[in-house]
Formats: structure tokens, sequence, C-alpha cells
């Protein structure tokens, strides 16, 4: 398959767009920021809807990582913003995914417009965001322009949810405690990250709208993956339990 | 009562204008050309506008312009819907403004037959244009504020405004037709009322002319705190509904 990987450059994006391509997909990154690693990349702004267009030429799916940071983000209103860039980015991207006639687009979300406090000890995907903050608001928003744009026109999104992303690739990206605390529940390591991705590509969906939880599997966990497991066939390899095994 | 408005240069905000002053103190802003320009774009610019206002209106919104390339004007659309009611509620809940009236569409609704008869109870089916998916996610801002600050947000969902007195007589009847003077007095409705339905705690109602055969439930906007009830039909015109 070839998979355009925005946000490539970035902490996820980039071990996305390595191990897509060690699927044998044909992986295009884009970033705003210099790419170093990949072979066929490119700098593009999502501001600019022509070179998001120009950029989908001869893709057949796209992992829709891109979001504005606070490295990235001129200001909390400005155009690199949540509801600048972040929702309109992906406003072009699907208009230009419609043009193009691609089929099927992965959306990265967030666990925290469900929301990480305690109200409730588990939580599925049906369950309704909250959203507090322009990030949330946001995600939520994109979330909701992807579900328009599958019952409009011919194309398949799956959303995935996580929060917090370590690794167990690079010392000190644990994203633990130092001193053995759990790993939060809302945890997921990068390289299961990129096989989520993978999956929801390349996987038959019941429907062409789905959201996935995607984490780490442990005792105790708060955001079920079962449906993740059902329907894509997700399994987490790299549950971190050196990090909460006594 | 003290009002602001944003996007006041509007049509709806010049025929809302000289009935609002009437009886309350307001202050018209628009990006141009009125006394007190204001961006819903920039932050301070909404902290301005509300603070000691009790009430604000929200107008604002980008018109097509010739001069800009269509990926431009959908971009001054989203922004203007998005960021500019984000920022409005974001000041408006800071400055402790009693409520924020936003206007909305009922075209969110588009994408159900015309022979259904839908109410605020319908879940939106917005196209993908960058106008309709602008108002529709817009209007989920106003509920993820409502959370927060229970009843801040209302949002009146207006049909297409025309002036029935300047109506052609050989218009084509659409069921989403609300007369220009109908909206200002919901409007103006809204302002006097002290709370909103306590189904939730966002304040959301469709309006359109009150017609034989409608396409929109008034029930809400009728029958709740609102109590609100359009005076201008178009029974000239109902035969005319293109099929």
């Amino acid at each position: 398959m070839r998979i355009l990987v925005t946000g490539a450059a970035g902490y996820i994006g980039s071990v996305v767009a390595r191990d897509l391509a060690l699927q044998h997909h044909a992986v295009r990154g884009v970033d705003i920021r210099p790419l170093a690693e990949l072979t066929d990349s490119r700098v593009i702004d999502l501001n600019n809807y022509d070179a998001v267009y120009e950029a989908l030429e001869g893709i057949d799916g796209i992992a829709h990582i891109a979001w504005p940071t606070t490295n990235t983000m001129d200001s909390a209103s400005g155009e690199h913003s949540d509801l600048g860039v972040g929702v309109r980015g992906t406003f072009h991207l699907l208009k230009a995914a419609v043009e193009r006639g691609i089929e099927r687009v992965v959306f990265q979300s967030t666990i925290n417009i469900t929301g990480p406090g305690h109200n409730a000890w588990r939580l599925s995907e049906d369950e309704l965001p909250q959203p507090s903050g322009s990030y949330e608001v946001g995600k939520t928003l994109a979330e909701e322009m992807c579900r328009s744009f599958t019952r409009v026109h011919p194309l398949s999104i799956a959303v995935i949810r996580f929060g917090g992303v370590f690794t167990l690739e690079e010392e000190g990206h644990e994203y633990a405690y130092p001193d053995r605390h759990p790993i939060p529940s809302t945890c997921v390591e990068r390289r299961d990250i990129a096989q989520a991705y993978h999956l929801a590509l390349t996987r038959p969906l019941p429907s062409h709208f789905e959201i996935f939880h995607i984490f780490h599997e442990r005792p105790g966990d708060r955001f079920p993956i079962e449906k993740a497991k059902r329907i894509l066939g997700y399994q987490p390899r790299y549950n971190g339990e050196e990090l909460w095994r006594r | 009562m003290k009002v602001a408005i944003t996007g006041a240069g509007g049509v709806l905000g010049q025929a809302l204008l000289p009935r609002l002053a009437a009886v309350h103190e307001v202050s018209p802003t628009d990006i141009i050309g009125t006394n007190e320009p204001a961006n819903v774009l920039i932050p301070e610019d909404m902290s301005r506008l509300c603070a000691g206002n009790e009430m604000v209106i929200r107008l604002a919104q980008a018109c097509g312009r010739v001069e800009l390339s269509d990926a431009e004007n959908e971009t001054a659309v989203l922004d203007t819907r998005l960021t500019g009611t984000y920022n409005l509620l974001e000041a408006a809940a800071e400055a402790g403004v009693r409520q924020v009236i936003q206007i909305s569409d009922v075209c969110v609704y588009s994408g159900y037959p015309k022979e259904i008869v839908v109410s605020e109870d319908f879940v939106p089916l917005p196209d993908t244009s960058a106008v309709q998916q602008s108002i529709y996610l817009s209007e989920l801002i106003a509920r993820a504020f409502s959370r927060s600050n229970p009843g801040l947000p209302l949002t009146l969902r207006l049909g297409t405004l025309v002036e029935s007195a300047k109506l052609p007589t050989d218009a084509v009847f659409d069921p989403s037709w609300l007369d220009i003077d109908d909206a200002v007095d919901a409007i103006l409705r809204a302002l006097d009322i002290e709370r909103y339905d306590p189904i939730s705690n966002w304040g959301l109602y469709n309006l359109t002319a009150d017609q034989p055969r409608h396409r929109f439930s008034l029930l809400k906007i009728k029958s709740g705190v609102l109590g609100f009830q359009p005076q201008r039909d178009f029974a000239a015109w109902i035969s005319s509904e293109a099929s």
C-alpha cells in the first residue's frame, strides 16, 4: 500500500513511517519540519491545500498524525493552533483525499476527549466525548469531521485514541516514574502505535467510521482494547512489564 | 442591559442593531467598518469585547470574497467559526458574560431527505463543505463550553433569511425560509429570558417560518422557555415548493 504519513518528523510519526516501511508499504512522509530519514518526503504546511493535494498523488491510504504541538504552535489561536491548522489541516487532508479517490484514512485522536479523569473505571470507545481545552475540543471536532466525510463520501476512517506514548527503544523515554511507579493505563509504546496504523489501514472495517482504543495491555486497564483486538487483530507487544511487575 | 455584537456589519446585524439599541445599551463590533473594530480571531479583542457586557450576540461569519482563492475563502470560513467561536466563548467565560447567543443554521440537517421533519433531537447531518462543517463544529464548541459554563451558550439555528416584503412573487418556496424580522424578534426574546430549557446545559433551538408542511420542528422554541412564535409566513409562496 502507498501510505502518506503526516507529522512524519515527529516522535510518533517517525516511528510509524519507519515501521510501515518495514511492513513493505511505500511510505511518503510529510511534515512542517525537515525530515531526515525517509527517501520519499516533503516539507509541507497543512494550511496549504494545494500542497496537501499534491502530496497525495499516487497515495492509497493516509496515516494522519500531524497536529500542532507546543513546538510548532505559534499561539493558542494563530494559524498553527488546534482549531487552526489542527482542524483545518484535517479538513484539507480529507477534502484532498476525496478528490484523489483515497479510500482509507487513519486519524490520530486522543483518549483525553473522553476524559482520563476518574468519573468511571472502564470507558469504551462509545463514551461521549467531553472535551475541555482547545486541544481536546480540536480533536473532538476533527473526529466529528471525519464522521461527516465518511457519511457523505466513499471513504473509510479509523480513529485511534491513545494517551501518553512511551518507548523502550530509547533510554529516558519509558514514561514511567523512577521508583518503578506503574505506567498509566493511557499509555502505549510507539511500535505498537505503528502496528495499529498498519492494521487500521489494511484490515476490513465493520463500518466506514470506527473508533479504536490503542493501549498497552496490563491488569486493571481502564480503556479496553478488546475492539481493536477483535476487529483489527491488534496485539500490543510492548507492555512495559518490567515497569509494573515486581 | 449591556450587549455586545460580533459581525454587526452583516445583514442580520444591520437589521438587529436599531431595534436592539432602542431597548439595550449596545456595543456593535465587526472586523471593519464599526466604531469598535474587533476580530474574533484575536483573543485580546474578544476579551475587550466581553468586558463589562452581560450578553454577547455572535453573528460573525466570513463571506466569500472574489479576490481570494477557494482555499483562502475556506480558511476564512473555518477560522471565523471555529477559532472565532472558541476565542469568544473563552473570553466570555472569563469575563463572566451571562450568555452568548450563537447564530447557527438549519443547514446542519442537510443530509436528511426533504420529507422528514427534523427537530433538535435529530443528529445533525451536515455535508462536508467548509461552510456546513464550520457551522456544525462550532455548535460542538458551544456544547463543550456549556459543560464547564452551564447556560453560557444559547444556539439559535436560523433558516435562510429573507425579507418577505421584498420577495419576488415568483420566488420558489424553500421550507428553510425565515423572515429576517422574525430572526431579530427571536434574538431580542432570547436576551430577555432568565434561563434556558433545563434538558441540558446548552440552549439549542431551530427557527424557521411557521408553515403548514414545515420541515423543521418549531416545537421546542415555541413551547420551551423562549416561548417564541414567528409571525411572518410565506403563505403566498408555499404552493411553489420545488418537488
